[in-house]
């Protein structure tokens, strides 16, 4: 079950990531609000065009032009990460943030062995010498389950799971306390998936505290203690991984789960609809084209984030009346 | 010409030689697709020789060896003698929503490509008001999608494109290569409903390769396992999923992510696995015996030897595996 | 007819979208503008001398002016030894070292899509053939045996004889170029459900690889063009090529025969400067080119 009472290491604040084109503004992360809670594993779920790896890149200050920070605040532990200058960011990032992108995978070298990318990533961030870097690396690949032959290998010799969890190994080398991972386990089969997982499990062991971002409803459910469900740049609802998958609240969340391909399901229904643009989103709640549920009041006012119980909220017309409203 | 099997593949071999090395993609595959309607799921994972073997039978390679005959005639024949009739009956769905279309032109064009070169409409008005309908037909409102570019479009549009595009020729069979693999999960169960009915409604089988088990179990009838390029499995796919026998098709059951947070198992119950499949990875394919022999939890002594032949276990359910000789 | 209304607004589309690039990408809008300058200038210099000179003086002939004037209004950089107008010269010669250039990419081209793009799609027997006969030409020593030919046919040659000759040795590697990125277009998905749909070998190489290969094609006949008027150039240096093409090449080297460098260093100076311009027009049009065809950035949400 989650930690409800873990301190909170990471607060996002309404956060806002936009991108100016000749067509429009895009509200790709459109006032998003999150806590990470130390030791937990935090789910972000959403499909396509929900926004989600944007807003890790916002929360990391990774955004480029056309992109910026359109609003909102980003606090890691006290610290302020947007504001932060350059300098000090970088030395957070790694050491006590540490980020394993889409596809990074694919991103190691293909001349280099995977120890020497790896020393080279230590030394990157530290003061170390070759050789304690390389105890490092050592260190860090076996607290992962990875066989030590591992370093000596180039990246095409390994398969897509391990050269993730070489990724992963990297990451947490340097002992990170949060680590965000966007999407691992996409184009990886089932036993590399299985691996991932297990791997995210021993770390989160040894006390790191994880973010990972996926639309793959499956990885959250092995996975996630308390997760966010984002849809159009925001999200619509928070909870409980256990609560979440057995009583989900806002219609979305509900679509959503019903579509998971899974042993005994006798009938799926995906969604139906298309998922709408960042350049035009719908007026009052954005899901409501496609809700099975929506009432009038949807189609013309935003809805407001109830929370229904401690830790459990949904931004849903349905949910309003009851409970105390937090914020519009 | 004719004869009781849609699809016969017959001691299917293909192998790929990069410089000076020789892959075997698939060794001595050989099973039927019935003239009735049915949808086969080829599972397994990368490197398995699924795609390959979806390739062979869409007549986009040619075996090393062996043969594929639809409907009582090799597919080589068909191409010399008769390309138009077997393209229009045999068509595929590729994993890549985007890689499949060329971008310098609009996605109209794979639709109407389609209707123009199997000659399924008389003139453009007609072709307009079909590719209308069937997008219609599928949930997508034409003035949304067509004339556009495939960059504008998304991921789950474009694949369900190319299934109207299959709507419009109407084949007999579709060679599924992974075809949700790269769509988001609310699109997954559009796809895969439309896929059901393209037996139901329409009457085509379906060869459906993928590695996400649930989704084969949602739509699939039979399936058949491969591993290293070889069946090591056949059987009606609820028996396959409920009861597999050989211990490939027991691991990936036990390994397959679970959507139910209650079911979730301890660290410890796959780390032992885990372990012995680095292991295998890097001894790499076995050069003779059973394939899965650095896997096997229950490998014994002549697993290493010889190779287990494919023996019918019960009625439709094939393994090959010395456990069950 | 309708089909021919097709094709016409299909070709307007093609049209269309060249202009968009065109309005997009300054790189390529500041090399074509150099060539196409170029091009223009030179062709019109029967105007421009008319206006100069008077009607009926060819200010190229030999003889035209008297010997070795200094610099002055009506000859800006003088005339040489042998009475002609340098300036005149020059600017007549760099549309010849275009024209020679732009025949010789033309042909380049022809062959590499005939010998390339076959290989590279086709595979096969015949890819190992065509890249026997690609490979042996570009290993032959092409220096010595354009100088060889030159001096053998000295003054028979005329322009697009040039042109043809210099192109002998510059379309191996277009062929090549073009061949392997046919050859990483073959297993593309889109090209395999061309093959699903029934297309047949011309279809697939004529309407599907085509226009991706349309970039690479421009990018390699200005390659193309580049070799050949360099390649031209330094035939003149050593004394070779038909004194009945007045490249830009031949000029330079009579000028700097005739001792300009030291008399009159301008002249080589803007020599030198017309040959810069043509390398930097083609260039920076390659260069925007490539940055065009580069996979666009993947749609401003990246998701």
């Amino acid at each position: 079950m989650s930690n409800m009472s873990g301190e909170i290491i990471l607060n996002v604040e309404n956060l806002k990531v936009y991108y100016r084109s000749i067509y429009g503004l895009y509200r790709v992360v459109d006032g998003v609000s999150f806590n990470v809670r130390k030791g937990e594993v935090l789910s972000i779920a959403g499909e396509s065009g929900s926004g989600k790896s944007t807003m890790v890149e916002g929360i990391l200050r990774l955004i480029r032009p056309p992109g910026y920070i359109a609003g909102g605040k980003v606090y890691y532990r006290n610290i302020d990460l947007l504001s932060l200058p350059e300098d000090d960011l970088r030395r957070i990032r790694w050491v006590k943030i540490s980020y394993v992108p889409q596809g990074s995978m694919n991103s190691l070298n293909p001349v280099l062995n995977i120890r020497e990318q790896f020393i080279d990533a230590i030394l990157d961030h530290t003061t170390m010498t070759e050789e304690e870097a390389v105890k490092l690396a050592l260190e860090s690949i076996t607290a992962l389950g990875l066989p030590p032959e591992v370093l000596r290998m180039y990246p095409h010799q390994l398969s897509g799971g391990m050269r993730q969890r070489v990724i992963i190994a990297m990451a947490s080398a340097l002992k990170p306390e949060l680590m965000i991972a966007d999407e691992p386990v996409t184009a990886l089969d089932i036993a590399m998936v299985r691996s991932v997982i297990e791997t995210f499990k021993l770390l989160r062991e040894k006390g790191v505290t994880l973010m990972v971002v996926s639309h793959d409803m499956a990885f959250h459910a092995e996975l996630g203690d308390r997760m966010v469900i984002l849809y159009a740049g925001q999200i619509v609802e928070t909870g409980d991984v256990y609560e979440v998958y057995s009583e989900p609240l806002h219609p979305y969340t509900k679509l959503l789960l019903q579509s998971i391909p899974r042993i005994g399901a006798k009938e799926l229904k995906g969604i139906p609809g298309i998922a709408p643009s960042p350049l035009n989103w719908p007026p009052g709640c954005r899901f409501h084209p496609r809700c099975p549920f929506a009432m009038d009041i949807c189609r013309r006012e935003e809805p407001p984030e109830v929370e229904v119980k401690p830790g459990r909220r949904v931004k849903c017309w349905l949910y309003a009346e009851k409970a105390g409203v937090i914020s519009k | 010409m004719n004869s009781d099997s849609l699809i016969e593949v017959t001691n299917l071999s293909k192998v790929f030689t990069e410089r000076g090395r020789s892959i075997n993609a698939l060794t001595d595959v050989s099973f039927k697709l019935p003239m009735e309607p049915m949808v086969l799921a080829i599972l397994g994972e990368s490197g398995a020789g699924k795609s390959t073997l979806a390739r062979i039978v869409l007549g986009l390679t040619e075996p090393t060896s062996g043969d594929v005959k639809y409907k009582g005639i090799s597919i080589r024949e068909w191409l010399k003698r008769d390309s138009f009739t077997f393209r229009r009956e045999v068509q595929p769905i590729f994993q890549d929503p985007y890689a499949v279309y060329n971008p310098s032109y609009r996605v109209d064009r794979v639709l109407e490509l389609a209707v123009k070169k199997f000659k399924i409409t008389k003139d453009r008005r007609e072709t307009r008001e079909l590719i209308n309908n069937v997008l219609r037909s599928i949930g997508l409102r034409p003035e949304d999608v067509l004339g556009r570019y495939p960059h504008q479009l998304s991921g789950g549009e474009r694949q369900r494109l190319l299934i109207a595009r299959i709507l419009l020729i109407k084949p007999k069979l579709v060679v599924a290569d992974e075809p949700v693999s790269m769509v988001d999960v609310s699109v997954k169960a559009t796809i895969l409903n439309h896929l059901r009915e393209l037996k139901d409604k329409y009457g085509a089988s379906v060869l459906y390769i993928t590695h996400e088990i649930p989704t084969a179990y949602y739509i699939a009838d039979e399936a058949m396992v491969l591993f290293y390029g070889y069946v090591v499995e056949r059987a009606p796919m609820g028996e396959l999923v409920e009861k597999p026998l050989h211990p490939y098709t027991q691991e990936l059951t036990k390994l397959m992510p679970n959507p139910d947070p209650n079911s979730r198992k301890s660290l410890n119950e796959y780390l032992a696995t885990l372990d012995k499949i680095a292991k295998a990875a890097e001894a790499g394919r076995p050069s003779k015996g059973c394939p899965y022999q650095n896997r096997c939890p229950f490998v014994m002594p002549k697993c290493r030897e010889n190779l287990p032949p494919l023996i019918q276990v019960n009625d439709k359910h094939y393994v090959r595996c010395f456990l069950y000789t | 007819m309708s089909s021919m209304l097709k094709a016409i607004s299909e070709r307007t589309e093609t049209l269309k979208g060249i202009a968009k690039v065109l309005r997009r990408n300054w790189k390529i809008d500041l090399g074509l503008g150099i060539i196409i300058g170029l091009a223009v200038l030179s062709a019109l210099s029967p105007i421009i001398d008319y206006y100069m000179f008077g009607p009926g003086v060819n200010p190229t002939a030999i003889g035209a002016f008297p010997y070795l004037l200094p610099p002055s209004p009506k000859h800006p950089l003088g005339t040489d030894n042998w009475g002609r107008d340098i300036l005149a010269d020059i600017i007549k010669g760099t549309g010849i070292s275009l024209e020679i250039g732009a025949i010789a990419g033309a042909v380049s081209i022809f062959l590499a899509i005939l010998l390339g793009l076959t290989a590279g799609y086709l595979g096969g027997y015949l890819d190992t053939s065509l890249r026997a006969f690609t490979d042996t030409f570009l290993v032959i020593p092409s220096w010595p045996i354009l100088a060889a030919l030159s001096a053998v046919f000295a003054g028979k040659v005329n322009l697009v004889t040039l042109a043809l000759i210099l192109s002998i040795f510059t379309w191996p590697a277009a062929a090549r170029s073009i061949r392997s990125i046919a050859l990483s277009m073959r297993d593309r998905p889109f090209i395999e459900l061309a093959k699903a749909t029934n297309l047949n070998v011309f279809e697939i190489l004529f309407m599907e690889i085509m226009p991706q290969l349309a970039p690479y094609l421009v990018i390699n006949f200005n390659y193309m063009m580049m070799g050949a008027i360099f390649a031209e150039a330094g035939l003149r240096f050593i004394g070779l090529g038909p004194p009945g093409v007045p490249s830009l090449g031949l000029i330079a080297a009579q000028t700097i025969g005739a001792g300009f460098f030291t008399l009159r260093p301008i002249v080589i100076v803007v020599e030198v400067a017309f040959f810069i311009l043509i390398f930097m027009g083609l260039n920076f049009m390659n260069i925007g080119i490539e940055e065009e065809s580069n996979p666009r950035l993947k749609g401003v949400t990246g998701e």
